[in-house]
């Protein structure tokens, strides 16, 4: 059988590659990087805000969290009865100004170093308010951040007594401000919602991303081996055991080996870091390990369950096999990259089409999602179907349970086909092109071989 | 066991790299494939182990067509072929199980080539850590840690030094005395004939010479002539219409006619009384016959030819 050997061939080709310093290092290296960006995005928003001061009753219970800034001066140019007393409960003192003392109060908060601020509340053009808080230049007593602090405060303020003004009930307000939902379906079925659909692109793009970098690189793990065979002429030994078929096949399935368990290593420190780093930050908020009051976190997630939908042991089981035939795909090509060159200085020319094409692949993916297309749209419905873009298109509409059995069904079998009509075309080609030495063999020379007794 | 090599034709576009080989190999010993750089040896090996296409003919070992995957064989390339970042023993594990063998057998063979090419000390290093010439040792020992039947060696003797050259002809006596088919494609004449009975030249895709080496040799005749002597003795020669060929201080050597043709200038130089140093009538070396038949160099004829 001209693949006999296959075997041995991935068994060698994986085993050294693992072994090889390179490998362990850079595989080390990027879970550490990665583990590092999991964890400061959960500890860095903790690290960059001050410890907050608090304000407790006389039971010793947390009532409030003190304001940086110690003194407001207010200067109310509405006509609404607005209510300060919420000011001192965290601890600002406040002080209502008139419109000529304005220019001295802001010399005074420009110049000097006191942690005061002034506050100017006005109506505007929209029939809404304006609140303007101006703060000493220096950051060392009060930075941006206390004063949006603040700012929130004073919004409620303006809000209740505007509420009041317009003759409202608060009851009545907070009715009428009531989270609306919203989603898009199709037909009457049940669909997505803004939020959902927000988060459904953001984990496209960075799913999408993530395996065109492990496809890139990965598969030319198979050029460079075969290259490198071929270069150093270890090529013609193994050709004296096995046929040339079962040198690719042993190092296109090596390389799918190795980054596969790349991702496993990777991907497990990655998840690890994640969750025990989780309770501590923003991240905790979002799963919701820990408590937010803060309404976007919330949103995200009531809706992560929604934009997560297609998130179990099946779709998994199915985006591994997508990836893994796509991930062949282009192995297959790398492959054939790696023999049609004489000297291992011309393989980072002869890869340029791969990258190219990858490139293209992963463009068709995300961009149409950037720019905010339907699921509908014929460049995202071509980039599930074509060979080159479903290994990056499928599995993260998958993930959002989006698409159907048949949907994904035949593309998978689309891709399946493509794969094995190419792996025959390698195969033809491949046995004329392993040992030639000379020129890199262009596509041209390739399709002329496939016709019979035809050589370069 | 038998090899045959029956009107292979191999081209590369319009140019034939072999235009027409056939050979056969019935018993065991060493056949040499012998051609000027490009006369299409190493291309012939190539063909016969099925690495390349050919255009016509057949190649078959035992009577069936030779698969090298499922026959036991044995290739030393001309060229340096192992894998440079990684240990040596550890790709002749590799190349073992590839052939085969399992991996108890494998460990005892690599061992005991590594020791009986003295490349044991090396065991530890990546293969870009050695010597070209201890490269080609561990490229022999991949050649034969399966026990090949037939073993192809690709110029085995190119690029080491007399006593490493020494051990690979250790090695092929030894190979011979086992009773293995070898084929050896080698520029170097004197090792040739030290072990090939039968012999293959080849010139730009064409076999030009090829059959048993000593009735090559004999067809040719006992023409060239090396005489030393206390005295001058070209008068005599040029009395015998002989030219000297060239003069060196171990003598001066001639092309004859005929065997009759030398033993008339002996009698001159006999009958003269000049103490002869040497008097030597041989046939023509492989070197000789290998120049006249490729390419430049002296016409030798043959016995037949040169009667007169």
């Amino acid at each position: 059988m001209r693949i006999k050997g296959w075997k041995k061939v991935l068994k060698f080709t994986f085993m050294q590659t693992i072994k090889a310093k390179t490998f362990i290092w850079g595989t080390a290296i990027t879970a550490l990087l990665l583990s590092a960006m999991i964890a400061l995005g959960n500890f860095l928003p903790g690290w960059l805000s001050d410890e907050p001061n608090l304000i407790t009753d006389d039971q010793g219970n947390i009532i409030a969290v003190a304001s940086e800034i110690d003194k407001v001066y207010i200067y109310n140019n509405t006509e609404l009865q607005l209510d300060f007393s919420a000011l001192p409960i965290i601890d600002v003192r406040y002080e209502l100004i008139s419109q000529d003392q304005i220019n001295q109060i802001m010399e005074r908060v420009t110049e000097s170093d006191e942690a005061i601020v002034l506050t100017l509340i006005s109506p505007n053009e929209h029939g809404s308010f304006d609140v303007v808080m101006s703060r000493p230049e220096s950051t060392e007593l009060i930075n941006a951040n206390d004063c949006f602090e603040l700012l929130v405060t004073f919004e409620g303020i303006v809000r209740v007594a505007n509420v009041e003004y317009l003759g409202i009930t608060m009851e009545d307000f907070m009715a009428a401000n009531a989270f609306i939902h919203t989603s898009v379906n199709v037909g009457g079925e049940e669909g997505r919602s803004a939020v959902a659909e927000g988060i459904g692109a953001v984990v496209t793009t960075v799913f999408s991303i993530l395996l065109f970098v492990l496809i890139i690189t990965y598969s030319q793990l198979t050029s460079q081996a075969i290259a490198t065979e071929k270069s150093s002429r270890v090529m013609e030994l193994l050709l004296t055991s096995i046929k040339p078929l079962a040198v690719v096949v042993g190092k296109v399935l090596a390389s799918t080996l190795v980054v596969l368990f790349t991702v496993v290593i990777v991907g497990g420190v990655a998840t690890a870091t994640f969750f025990i780093t989780a309770p501590y930050g923003a991240i905790g908020e979002i799963i919701g390990s820990v408590p937010t009051d803060d309404p976007m976190f919330m949103e995200i997630r009531a809706e992560l369950p929604n934009a997560f939908a297609g998130f179990n042991p099946l779709n998994i089981a199915l985006i591994v096999v997508i990836f893994v035939f796509g991930f062949l795909f282009y192995s297959l090509i790398a492959g054939l990259i790696g023999a049609s060159v004489s000297k291992i200085e011309d393989l980072q020319t002869a890869n340029q089409p791969l990258a190219i094409l990858a490139t293209l692949g992963l463009y068709m993916t995300y961009f149409p999602f950037i720019f905010g297309a339907d699921n509908d749209n014929t460049l995202i419905i071509l980039s599930r179907y074509l060979p080159i873009s479903s290994a990056f298109a499928l599995p993260p509409a998958i993930l959002s349970g989006e698409l159907s059995g048949s949907e994904i069904a035949i593309p998978l079998l689309v891709l399946i086909a493509t794969l094995v009509l190419f792996a025959l075309f390698v195969a033809k080609v491949y046995e004329h092109i392993i040992l030639h030495n000379g020129d890199r063999v262009k596509i041209g020379d390739m399709i002329k071989m496939i016709k019979p007794d035809k050589e370069v | 066991m038998s090899l045959h090599v029956e009107n292979v034709r191999k081209k590369y576009g319009d140019y034939y790299a072999i235009k027409h080989l056939s050979f056969s190999i019935e018993r065991p010993g060493v056949f040499a494939l012998l051609g000027t750089n490009g006369a299409g040896k190493t291309t012939a090996i190539r063909v016969i182990l099925g690495m390349l296409a050919k255009e016509s003919g057949t190649v078959t070992w035992n009577g069936r067509p030779l698969d090298v995957v499922n026959e036991k064989i044995g290739y030393l390339a001309e060229e340096r072929g192992l894998y440079p970042k990684y240990n040596i023993v550890e790709q002749l594990h590799h190349f073992a199980e590839l052939k085969g063998v399992k991996k108890k057998a494998a460990t005892t063979a690599i061992d005991y080539w590594l020791e009986r090419l003295k490349a044991d000390e090396h065991r530890k290093k990546r293969a870009d850590q050695l010597s070209k010439g201890n490269q080609q040792k561990v490229q022999l020992a991949a050649a034969l840690i399966s026990d090949p039947e037939l073993l192809i060696l690709d110029e085995p003797m190119s690029g080491l030094d007399p006593v490493n050259a020494d051990l690979f002809k250790e090695v092929i006596r030894e190979q011979i005395a086992r009773n293995k088919f070898v084929i050896m494609s080698s520029h170097q004449m004197s090792t040739v004939e030290e072990f090939c009975e039968n012999i293959v030249i080849m010139n730009r895709g064409d076999v030009v010479l090829q059959g048993n080496l000593n009735e090559i040799k004999k067809g040719y005749g006992r023409v060239n002539l090396s005489v030393k002597a206390d005295a001058n003795i070209l008068p005599f020669a040029k009395e015998c219409g002989l030219e000297p060929l060239s003069q060196t201080p171990n003598g001066i050597d001639f092309k004859t006619k005929s065997e009759s043709q030398a033993q008339e200038l002996l009698g001159k130089i006999v009958n003269a009384g000049i103490t002869l140093v040497k008097f030597e009538l041989r046939e023509p070396s492989l070197h000789e016959i290998f120049v006249e038949k490729v390419g430049g160099g002296n016409v030798i004829k043959s016995g037949e030819d040169c009667a007169g």
